[in-house]
């Protein structure tokens, strides 16, 4: 037995053994959580961006919606411009809110069709679909009956979202012109094209709404709004929903985001048409920031903790949200992705050791 | 919630921060609730999994027959897979995780415990499984010297090797007896690493997955099974009753030219080609190329994964491949079949406990557990000491 040891566990290991008791999952394990409370920056970051973000979202496609509507009644270029401004803002609201693409837009109604796919097709998986929408939009303009927009309801989500609308608003159909005088008299010869716009508008102000309903009010019928639900800790109660505390649910969607961002090199095929691109991702980084650093009514901001707890990766961390603005500033691709890489693992490591936040075993290792 | 009061709750936690011995674990523990299940007359069995945060804590944690404690049994290394015994059921085998180098062997009712290392120039791969007459103990581990998979064998009363055959590719995980027949299959996860360079995967571009059947009596090879997809390591598996494996897949991305849509789960049943199990595109998305382990509940025919990564258990027919359903649990790996069959056990990272019917896929909340101090590693196993 020399190769091999033997021994009594209750003679030698006392010294690390351990028994723990069990209960109901009703009860809540937060009290053992070995890390600094960060229950007020959390609600804060819920109540003071991310809520804010979706009604401006809400709000933004809603405008959208007016403004296409607009357009349609009185067609020329400075109702186009209009209109391709709104875009451009309802765009930018999107991505002020999808770092926190959580329950009411990744799991409402479901995981097989969330919300956010039929605003987002691009955010699945990196797919660009500006060729199905252009193909499908063809076809919609070239039927002989009147299209009806609230028949979009029913398309799938490739066909769907703002990349449907920038192309419907950004280039004449039949060459792909982004001329405002070649737009403007594809809408003039084409009735149909309209109705696709405002069919585009109308689905993305609906799911802007369902969103925002969850959110503020109803998650999958329960009476309660996703936003008590998470700042409760009762999300765990709701059939088909997972029991991710809600700062644990800030780093991984913030996490997935910026992964997102540089593996998808999304600035080639987001916001291309329209030529914002650039501007996009800026509103992410800074809704970011806003989450890091807080915003006005911030009491404790997840900067305020992680200075008292760990300030050395509070200093990297903005050091890299920094570099990451400077890329944006520059435009340069290499440099952008490259930053935002890093900022990827700042947040894996920097922000969330800073913060004690635990996110499970396997969210960087597994087997 | 069950009756543990708030003071109590509060001193395991002081104790756990403070690593002072608590005094109430003894060997007898598994003895006590043993007895008490027996006087009442109820079933004796046991959830065993890895678990651990750090390395002080790392050990083999069981959750007890009445399922109100947790005990954890001390191994100083950070555990992957538990087998047990098929005739001494107090028996189970906890390996150390990739790339360790320690197996240990723990008597669940005595408390005694046993070592046993690598050979030289070898390393662990986190999974054993017995003979199915409980002689030998076949382990997956890596010559490193020669970046060869290998089944090590080890009597199981002696834990001397006696043999070591091919596992016939690079970075064996999981394997498994085939029932009734001495079959041994093998999930070859085809990643090369190397002690030295810890678990950085050295050969992503030329790595190679199978399924591999060997016969367990003589090391040689019965035929091998490969999914189209070069980057998917098939790492782990189940074996239904009727011989059908349902296996689960990781994939390496990161080796990958392109972000095309790979199925992390298949199944191959004796004669017929490998299926891939298909799931919405949103789904197969959500699980981020990872599955954790993998459970058959042979009866209902439905094959189980989890995906740590993705927050979900999912559920196909291994019969006509169709998705039956999902369930979202945070960092949710651990995955078993319990005793009676009626549920799959799944286990995290945070302690907590939930299980699924296996006749409707509906989670019973009542059911639901809470370990706060125990982090259930990656799989879990259910054992029954009554026989």
């Amino acid at each position: 037995m020399n190769k091999y040891s033997l021994r009594l566990i209750a003679a030698t290991t006392l010294s690390t053994a351990l028994v723990a008791c069990g209960s109901s999952s009703s009860s809540s394990s937060q009290s053992f959580k070995e890390e600094i409370n960060s229950s007020t920056a959390v609600s804060e970051i819920i109540n003071l961006t991310v809520i804010p973000a979706v009604d401006n979202f809400q709000q933004q496609t809603q405008q959208l919606l007016n403004d296409s509507n607009t357009f349609c009644d009185n067609i020329n270029e400075t109702t186009l411009l209009s209109v391709q401004n709104q875009w451009k803002t309802t765009a930018e609201a999107w991505y002020q809110y999808l770092p926190y693409n959580l329950g009411p837009s990744n799991n409402s109604p479901d995981l097989i069709e969330p919300e956010y796919i039929f605003i987002d097709a691009l955010r699945l998986r990196g797919i660009n679909y500006t060729d199905t929408v252009r193909n499908d939009l063809a076809a919609e303009i070239a039927k002989t009956e009147v299209v009806d927009p609230a028949s979009f309801a029913s398309k799938n989500f490739q066909r769907l979202g703002l990349l449907a609308a920038e192309v419907a608003l950004f280039e004449r159909s039949s060459d792909q012109s982004q001329l405002a005088a070649d737009i403007v008299a594809d809408y003039t010869a084409n009735s149909n094209k309209c109705n696709a716009l405002k069919g585009y508008s109308q689905q993305l102000a609906q799911h802007a709404t369902n969103i925002q309903q969850s959110w503020k009010v109803d998650y999958k019928n329960t009476g309660n709004s996703f936003r008590n639900l998470l700042l409760n800790g009762t999300l765990n109660t709701i059939p088909g929903e997972g029991d991710t505390a809600a700062d644990a649910q800030l780093i991984l969607s913030t996490n997935e985001y910026m992964d997102y961002v540089h593996k998808r090199t999304i600035i080639n095929d987001a916001g291309v048409l329209s030529g914002h691109s650039w501007q996009l991702v800026n509103a992410g980084l800074l809704s970011f920031e806003k989450m890091v650093e807080g915003t006005t009514g911030t009491t404790e901001s997840f900067a305020d903790l992680m200075q008292i707890n760990s300030a050395g990766d509070l200093t990297t961390l903005r050091s890299n949200i920094t570099r990451v603005k400077q890329t944006i500033a520059d435009e340069n691709e290499v440099d952008f992705y490259a930053a935002t890489l890093d900022l990827d693992g700042n947040i894996k490591r920097e922000l969330k050791n800073g913060l004690g936040i635990n996110v499970g075993l396997n969210f960087s290792d597994g087997d | 919630m069950k009756d543990v009061d708030l003071y109590k709750r509060q001193l395991l936690k002081t104790l756990a921060l403070t690593s002072v011995t608590l005094p109430a674990f003894t060997a007898g523990v598994f003895h006590a609730h043993k007895l008490q299940s027996t006087h009442q007359n109820t079933h004796h069995e046991y959830w065993l999994s890895a678990q651990g945060k750090i390395a002080d804590n790392y050990g083999l944690g069981a959750i007890t027959a009445d399922k109100q404690q947790a005990v954890n049994i001390p191994s100083g290394f950070r555990g992957h897979g538990i087998c047990q015994h098929p005739t001494q059921p107090e028996k189970v085998i906890m390996m150390s995780r990739r790339p360790g180098l320690i197996g240990l062997e723990v008597n669940i009712a005595s408390g005694e415990t046993r070592e046993f290392n690598s050979p030289e120039q070898h390393h662990m791969h986190g999974h054993a499984t017995y003979s199915h007459d409980g002689q030998y103990i076949f382990t997956s581990e890596s010559d490193y010297q020669l970046g060869e998979g290998k089944i090590v064998v080890r009597d199981s009363n002696s834990l001397e090797v006696v043999s070591i055959f091919p596992s016939y590719g690079i970075g064996p995980h999981e394997l498994k007896m085939m029932p009734g027949s001495e079959v041994l299959v093998v999930a070859n996860g085809g990643l090369l690493t190397h002690p030295d360079s810890g678990r950085k995967v050295l050969n992503l571009e030329t790595m190679d997955s199978s399924l591999t059947y060997i016969d367990s009596r003589n090391g040689q090879l019965i035929s091998q099974h490969r999914v189209a997809e070069k980057k998917a390591s098939i790492r782990h598996f189940d074996i239904a009753d009727d011989g059908s494996v349902a296996f689960g897949m990781q994939v390496q991305r990161q080796a990958m030219a392109d972000n095309h849509l790979v199925p992390l789960a298949g199944v191959h049943k004796p004669g017929a080609e490998v299926q891939l199990l298909q799931a919405p595109e949103t789904l197969t998305v959500a699980l981020n190329d990872y599955m954790g382990s993998v459970a058959i509940a042979s009866a209902q025919r439905l094959a189980a994964f989890t995906s740590p990564r993705g927050d979900l258990a999912m559920f196909w027919n291994l019969d006509d491949g169709s998705l039956q359903g999902y369930h979202r649990f945070h960092d949710v790996c651990g995955l078993t079949l319990n005793q009676q069959k009626t549920h799959f056990v799944l286990s995290n990272s945070a302690g907590k406990i939930r299980q699924i019917e296996t006749d409707t896929l509906q989670e019973n909340p009542s059911l639901r557990l809470d370990f706060p101090m125990m982090a259930w590693d990656n799989h879990m196993l259910a054992i029954n000491l009554a026989g």
